[in-house]
């Protein structure tokens, strides 16, 4: 009798420190915020059995508004680079010395002809706004035991009808996520390939986007040379700078 | 003068087979150049009506906001007051339809390759008041309720590798932006004649739209198909008309006409055209040159009766008259029998018509293939000034002869061989 009133008070404390799905959301966004990141990233884009390799080195602010600056250093994009204010995009082309404003369906497509959408490179975390969370489960990804998340688009203008999270439950890094369509299709996977511990916390380094309507199609996203939270100047992300 | 009038109808009468050989030479060259021209003008037209009835339609409208930003095919700033624009032009009878299209940008996926793509959304029911795309479908339509069917142009199917009864998976943007992508059975193939159709059609149902698009029946085009015209004149004015009628009623819609929006086709076709003239003219020369030997035969054949005529007190400038005049009425009779052959040929070519594809294969007219059945045309104008032209040709060609029959010593004449 004892066991089983033991039993029940541990379950329903269980119960009651158990994570909601916008917890660990949150924890997961609280994992990887930072004031400020630098890095040298390198964008592995993977169609059949060609390669093609972007080379970029960038830097990116978050204080009133997401702001980040990419330029590519690859020799066939040398001197092409982004500037990202809020949800807003320009690329600068240096053979055109031309500054071109990303914008609408244009958004969607693929970065340098990625896997990975203007769009997925631009969001922001406010995905409780747009869609509505809940815990669905746990499972074991690899070595991970993580919580399973799935998000409904609240809203008809979100990126995704439908997406799965696998976050870790030991350190809050998402490990795999699934992004649907409104017909149930299975459009993008998401795969955290290396996890590294930068400071104080643990870190994606390389991911990799599958694209699931085309076969043998992936990009594989790499970071190294990371830097949090370095003073930057903010002059930097601008289109003066951009122009430069 | 009468009285030379007389003698030139009487000599022409007298001389039946030199007035019928003249006649007809100059027949022959008018009907040959007005069936030239129905044919050539049969063919521009066979573009243009293939177009106006596989992608342009009549006329093509949109909203302001629309045409501003067209070249995205952005899925807002539909047309609100679809019913209303119907109710306007209700009454007009030679309106076949309208026919409303929504556009989106989309891929086409078969999971091997991906290619982006243009595409329609379509009331199947409607859009073939307009557009004759039925016509060029291998397999079937849409099957009613359905909302899972495409159809692909042939080439662009066989590109993805997918036949009629397939599947295929397209993805777009919905009206609200968010991704989608589906399965959908591949109804039927279009083979038109435009190979651009061919290569990138991609069509679905508003019932499909309205589902996969979020699109909530929105428009984005109407299309208004006009009843076809025996000449392109007629069928400018009713479209020009269609798209005045339409810009007074509705300030926010802009209509563009077949003329505007296939503008680089008919400049094109126009400038063709002048190349066809310069080779029918060519034609004439060689009709006028034949017409003018026949007169000029006939005249010295005569030689010996200037002659008698002259002897018997005509004077030199009554004999160089009739001539003229009886080349004059050869021209009338040749120009007559020529106009009346060419009516009755065009009137078979506009009535009937020619099955170009059965007579000469695949025939493209600038960049524009042209298939099925070509009808003439009536080109009033070339008609009149072919009519004057045969009649100045032949009367001309008897004024050189005549002059130098008129001055003829009589002796001269009477020994002349």
């Amino acid at each position: 009798m004892k066991i089983t009133i033991l039993l029940a008070v541990l379950c329903t404390a269980a119960t009651l420190y158990a994570l909601t799905g916008e917890e660990i959301l949150e924890k997961m966004d609280k994992n990887r915020d930072h004031k400020t990141i630098i890095y040298e990233g390198t964008m592995e884009i993977h169609i059949d059995d060609e390669v093609r390799t972007k080379k970029m080195s960038a830097r990116a602010m978050s204080n009133d508004k997401d702001r980040a600056v990419v330029e590519f250093i690859n020799p066939e994009d040398d001197g092409t680079k982004y500037l990202m204010i809020g949800d807003n995009l320009w690329i600068y082309f240096p053979g055109e010395e031309d500054v071109v404003k990303i914008s609408g369906h244009m958004l969607k497509e693929g970065m340098m002809g990625s896997d990975v959408s203007y769009e997925d490179a631009l969001e922001s975390d406010e995905l409780s706004d747009t869609y509505e969370i809940r815990l669905i489960g746990e499972e074991k990804i690899g070595e991970y035991d993580c919580y399973v998340i799935e998000l409904n688009a609240r809203v008809r203008n979100a990126p995704y009808f439908k997406r799965k999270m696998w976050v870790a439950k030991s350190n809050f890094v998402q490990i795999k996520e699934e992004m649907y369509a409104k017909s149930g299709k299975l459009l993008k996977t998401a795969n955290t390939l290396e996890i590294q511990t930068i400071g104080n916390r643990d870190f994606a380094v390389k991911v990799e986007m599958v694209n699931k309507l085309r076969k043998n199609s992936r990009t594989v996203f790499t970071m190294k040379d990371i830097t949090f939270d370095k003073p930057l100047d903010e002059s930097v992300f601008s289109m003066r700078y951009l122009r430069r | 003068m009468n009285m030379i009038a007389r003698i030139a109808f009487r000599n022409i009468m007298r001389h039946k087979r030199r007035t019928i050989t003249s006649a007809i030479t100059i027949a022959v060259g008018i009907w040959f150049y007005t069936f030239m021209d129905s044919v050539m003008a049969g063919l521009d037209r066979g573009g243009i009506d293939n177009m106006i009835e596989l992608t342009t339609s009549a006329v093509k409208v949109h909203t302001s906001a629309y045409q501003e930003d067209k070249e995205a095919f952005p899925l807002d700033h539909g047309i609100r007051n679809m019913r209303k624009l119907r109710k306007l032009l209700s009454g007009n009878p030679r309106i076949a339809g309208i026919a409303p299209r929504t556009r989106f940008i989309g891929q086409l996926s078969n999971y091997t390759e991906e290619i982006p793509v243009i595409g329609t959304v379509i009331d199947p029911d409607l859009d073939s008041s307009v557009f004759s795309l039925v016509s060029y479908l291998e397999g079937d339509y849409f099957s009613a309720g359905s909302s899972r069917e495409i159809i692909l142009g042939k080439d662009l199917a066989e590109e993805m590798g997918v036949d009629i009864g397939g599947y295929i998976t397209l993805y777009a943007l919905t009206r609200y932006e968010s991704r989608n992508a589906d399965e959908f059975k591949v109804a039927g193939v279009l083979k038109t004649t435009d190979p651009e159709l061919n290569r990138s059609s991609v069509m679905i149902s508003y019932a499909a739209a309205n589902e996969f698009l979020d699109l909530e029946g929105l428009v984005t085009e109407a299309n208004v198909g006009l009843m076809r015209r025996v000449n392109l004149k007629d069928m400018k004015n009713d479209a020009r008309k269609v798209k005045e009628r339409i810009e007074t009623t509705f300030p926010g819609l802009e209509p563009s006409t077949f003329m505007e929006l296939a503008a680089g086709f008919l400049e094109l076709a126009k400038s063709k055209r002048a190349f066809g003239v310069v080779f029918l003219l060519i034609l004439l020369v060689i009709a006028a040159v034949g017409i003018f030997n026949s007169v000029l035969m006939s005249v010295y054949e005569r030689i010996r009766e200037v002659g008698v005529l002259r002897a018997h007190g005509m004077k030199s400038g009554e004999v160089s008259a009739m001539f003229v005049l009886e080349g004059f009425m050869t021209g009338v009779l040749g120009s007559i029998f020529g106009l009346v052959l060419g009516i009755a040929t065009n009137l078979v070519l506009v009535t009937y018509g020619y099955p170009i594809d059965k007579i000469a294969g695949d025939v493209v007219v600038d960049g524009f293939p042209v298939w099925g059945t070509i009808y003439g045309e009536w080109n009033s104008a070339t008609m009149v000034f072919l009519f004057f032209f045969g009649i100045a040709v032949a009367t001309v060609a008897g004024i050189i002869p005549a002059r130098k029959a008129g001055k003829m010593e009589v002796t001269h004449a009477l020994r002349f061989v």
